[in-house]
């Protein structure tokens, strides 16, 4: 090939993004270049050809920043704490606004960041594969708009020579992540480490942050391999070979566990013992969770509760939530590359970190 | 069955249930199976021949000769001879009296023995408890050449191969290693048991297919790798429970590369034994049954091939003692201090009524999985040198994710565990009505 790839990671600067670009930056010898669009410069690193800062509500500023790329990874997004109309803002018009910007200069894949709970809202999940349907009523805005995106994302497959594809990983986690480990970290400082709800009869899915950015990776260069062998003679090529363009995988660690056992795991590098004692019964929990729901509703239009004890999270908990990810392996050869244990080790570790960094302060 | 197997299920009345039931099935004859057996060719007459086979199998292992009964005609009796064959292979191997270059010659010959009318062995140990069975293998070579040739090829094929396998682990104790046996590596464990089960499971699913009560197909290559597994499971249970036992009788089959991670420097595996290094020991155990663990999956795989309802309850109640078992010793520091370590004679009993069915198997392994996971998570914390809990923990969701893959409904998750507190129920109801009739609640008739 005459000239590098060149990667622009939307969203570059946050928790799976910087981790997409650093194994890019070392997937190969020599690497492909690499560009971040962020709204803030969070880490430098030499290796990058450019960080750009700018807001993916600002056509002008995606425009600019797609422009010259060969692919586009989307993985920024407003998770959880804004206004409803923030969500569609940022999550949806965002992602039109990227998908313009590829057509426009020609860029010739895009890989999407989605999330498995497009398809989850709480049911008992054995195996889910990507078959199932959207939700009708989704968790909340957050999902609701990622999956709308998606859709977007996916139809645009084909038109002006771009290719799409959507990853849905489940349960991230890593050091320093925001939401699964931080969550168990704070729960643990508080005090909350004590008890658990259910009888830990359910399996979850988890995925470690390095192997949702390998995904992303593979996915990427599945689709770049299609856009460049798709001569006139093998285009009408046998059905068989099975495309990733227009299609969205569930991405896990394929090691589901036992819900409770993965913060048992965690509170005990912290060095918490016998955790989780106190064995909350399914049934008295999902009464209490709705003793909570109905708090927060009679006190809502004076005050905005949000309480981590709902009857949404019990029945969450206690349900089995994990994927096949067949598909995925199949169509992107992808297969994790750290395994659960070691992933939770490294995730310790920095947690392990930080609270000998907060007690010395 | 004795007076202390009810006590010991006394707190479990479900069990009792089971030893009752066990109990009114009258246990089969020596006569009765060898009449059974030759019920087919109905020309013969039962002869004294056969009743001597199912006298030893009676002997040797009673449960067995049970579960045996209870196969269908067609493969009754060669399962029969190919357990004795392989009993008597065993009861060699086990000889310490035997010197090593005799017991090795013998061993890899043994397959060519059962083909020579009236061979006997005289020579066995006096500890040997089977050693009456090598004494009067004539009678087994008997009835072994009057089996069809299908069956004689599987038996000696394996007898062959077991043989042969057997003889790479023999060794002469010495000041320095005064181990009769020594397993260094776990490749070799794994060899080890392939040898001495896993090869049993293969070579009764070559029966199987053989005698059309399965279809050919079960003895397909990947099938047969199943077989192996289902085999070295039940095996490496035993490994890990009869420790102790087997130690004292020089004996050491747990991998060196795993428990010389756990013995004081310089020291070697007897340490584990000791109260002191309880800690190292269990974490050495946990780590083992991990990797046993690891083989569920497979042999559910395996039993979920099975069509007959006899070969199915046959493959079955070993494993489900198996899974009952490990459970029951799983982090348990009994495995190092007591030997013949086992499962309640009621819970045993009460596990070959439920071994019928596929289903009532999966909600069993499902019980189990959940239980040792219980455990688990109970034990983090305590063992510093356990570092097997999130192994142990992936090894039970596996069981339990195969378990709803082949699931023929959804269920609640919370009756998976039902099984387990039933006993509970029952016995809450039993005492209030037991308190109720004691404090004469009951209206007087009379």
């Amino acid at each position: 090939m005459a000239t590098k790839d060149h990667y622009l990671v939307v969203g570059g600067g946050g928790f799976l993004g910087k981790r997409i670009a650093e194994l890019l930056l070392e997937s190969a010898t020599p690497p492909p270049l690499v560009t971040i669009l962020d709204l803030r410069r969070t880490f430098s690193d030499p290796r990058l050809t450019a960080f750009i800062e700018g807001d993916i509500t600002d056509p002008v500023a995606v425009s600019a920043a797609c422009k010259g790329k060969t692919v586009v990874i989307h993985t920024a997004a407003v998770i959880e704490g804004f206004p409803v109309p923030v969500y569609w803002k940022v999550n949806y018009e965002g992602t039109q606004n990227i998908i313009n910007a590829c057509r426009h200069h020609a860029v010739r894949a895009l890989v999407y960041t989605s999330s498995a709970s497009v398809t989850y809202n709480g049911q008992d999940l054995r195996n889910g594969t990507e078959a199932d349907p959207y939700c009708d009523v989704h968790m909340d805005t957050y999902n609701e708009t990622k999956a709308a995106a998606e859709q977007l994302v996916l139809e645009s497959n084909g038109v002006g020579g771009l290719a799409t594809v959507s990853l849905r990983p489940a349960g991230i986690f890593g050091p320093g992540d925001n939401n699964a480990s931080k969550g168990l970290y704070d729960a643990a400082k508080k005090g909350n480490w004590k008890f658990m709800i259910g009888d830990n009869s359910t399996l979850f899915d988890w995925t470690y942050v390095d192997n949702v950015a390998h995904a992303h990776i593979l996915a990427a260069k599945k689709l770049l391999s299609r856009a460049s062998s798709s001569s006139p003679q093998q285009q009408h090529s046998p059905e068989s070979e099975e495309t990733a363009a227009g299609q969205a995988f569930y991405i896990t660690n394929d090691t589901p566990t036992f819900f409770w056992d993965v913060p048992k795991y965690l509170y005990n590098e912290l060095g918490y013992r016998n955790t989780l004692r106190t064995r909350i019964p399914r049934g008295v929990g999902m009464i209490l969770g709705a003793v909570v729901d109905a708090l927060v509703a009679i006190v809502a239009p004076f005050k905005k509760l949000t309480p981590t004890f709902t009857r949404f999270r019990v029945k969450v908990i206690t349900n089995n939530r994990y994927l096949d990810i067949a598909k995925a392996k199949t169509v992107l050869g992808y297969v994790p590359t750290v395994p659960l244990e070691e992933g939770l080790r490294r995730t310790a570790l920095h947690w392990k970190a930080v609270d000998k960094a907060s007690t010395a302060a | 069955m004795s007076a202390s197997a009810l006590l010991a299920s006394a707190a479990h009345p479900t069990e009792l249930y089971a030893l009752f039931r066990y109990l009114l099935t009258p246990a089969p004859s020596a006569s009765s199976l060898s009449k059974q057996a030759a019920h087919r060719k109905s020309a013969v007459a039962p002869t004294a021949n056969r009743a001597r086979c199912y006298h030893f199998l009676n002997l040797t292992s009673r449960s067995f000769s049970r579960v045996i009964a209870a196969l269908d005609d067609e493969l009754r009796h060669p399962v029969c001879i190919f357990y004795l064959v392989l009993r008597a292979l065993d009861t060699v191997e086990d000889d310490m009296t035997i010197d090593i270059a005799r017991k090795t010659l013998l061993l890899k010959d043994f397959h060519n023995k059962i083909y020579q009318r009236g061979w006997t062995f005289k020579e066995s140990g006096e500890k040997e408890k089977d050693r009456q069975l090598l004494q009067e293998f004539d009678v087994v070579i008997e009835e072994f050449l009057g089996l069809d040739e299908k069956y004689q090829k599987v038996i000696a094929d394996i007898t062959k191969r077991m043989g042969a396998g057997m003889t790479q682990y023999l060794a002469a104790p010495t000041p320095e290693n005064p181990h009769f046996i020594e397993i260094q590596t776990t490749a070799s464990y794994n060899v080890y048991t392939h040898y001495v089960a896993g090869l049993v499971g293969i070579g009764l699913t070559d029966l199987f297919a053989a005698s059309r009560l399965e279809v050919p197909q079960l003895a397909s290559p990947a099938n047969i790798e199943l077989a192996n597994e289902m085999g070295q499971f039940l095996q490496k249970v035993n490994i890990l429970k009869d420790f102790l036992e087997d130690l004292q009788e020089g004996r050491v089959f747990w991998p060196k590369d795993v428990w010389a991670k756990y013995v004081p420097e310089g020291r070697s595996v007897d340490a584990l034994a000791e109260l002191e290094h309880q800690d190292a020991a269990l974490a050495c155990l946990n780590e083992l049954v991990v990797d046993a663990l690891k083989l569920v999956p497979s042999c559910l795989n395996y039993m979920a091939l099975l069509h007959n309802p006899t070969v199915f309850q046959f493959c079955a109640i070993p494993q489900m003692m198996a899974i009952a078992t490990l459970d029951h010793f799983y982090n348990s520091p009994s495995v190092f201090r007591t030997t013949g370590t086992k499962i309640r004679r009621g819970l045993a009993v009460k596990l070959m009524l439920a071994s019928k069915d596929m289903h009532s198997v999966k909600r069993k392994y499902e019980a189990y999985a959940l239980s040792i996971n219980r455990k688990n998570a109970d034990a983090v914390g305590k063992n510093d040198k356990d570092k097997s809990f999130m192994k142990v923990a992936v090894a039970c969701a596996d069981i339990v994710k195969w378990i709803h893959m082949h699931d023929d409904a959804k269920r609640t998750p919370q009756a998976a565990v039902s099984g387990l507190k039933f006993d509970w129920v029952v016995m809450i109801g039993l005492v209030v009505i037991a308190t109720a009739l004691a404090m004469g609640m009951l209206p007087t008739v009379l």
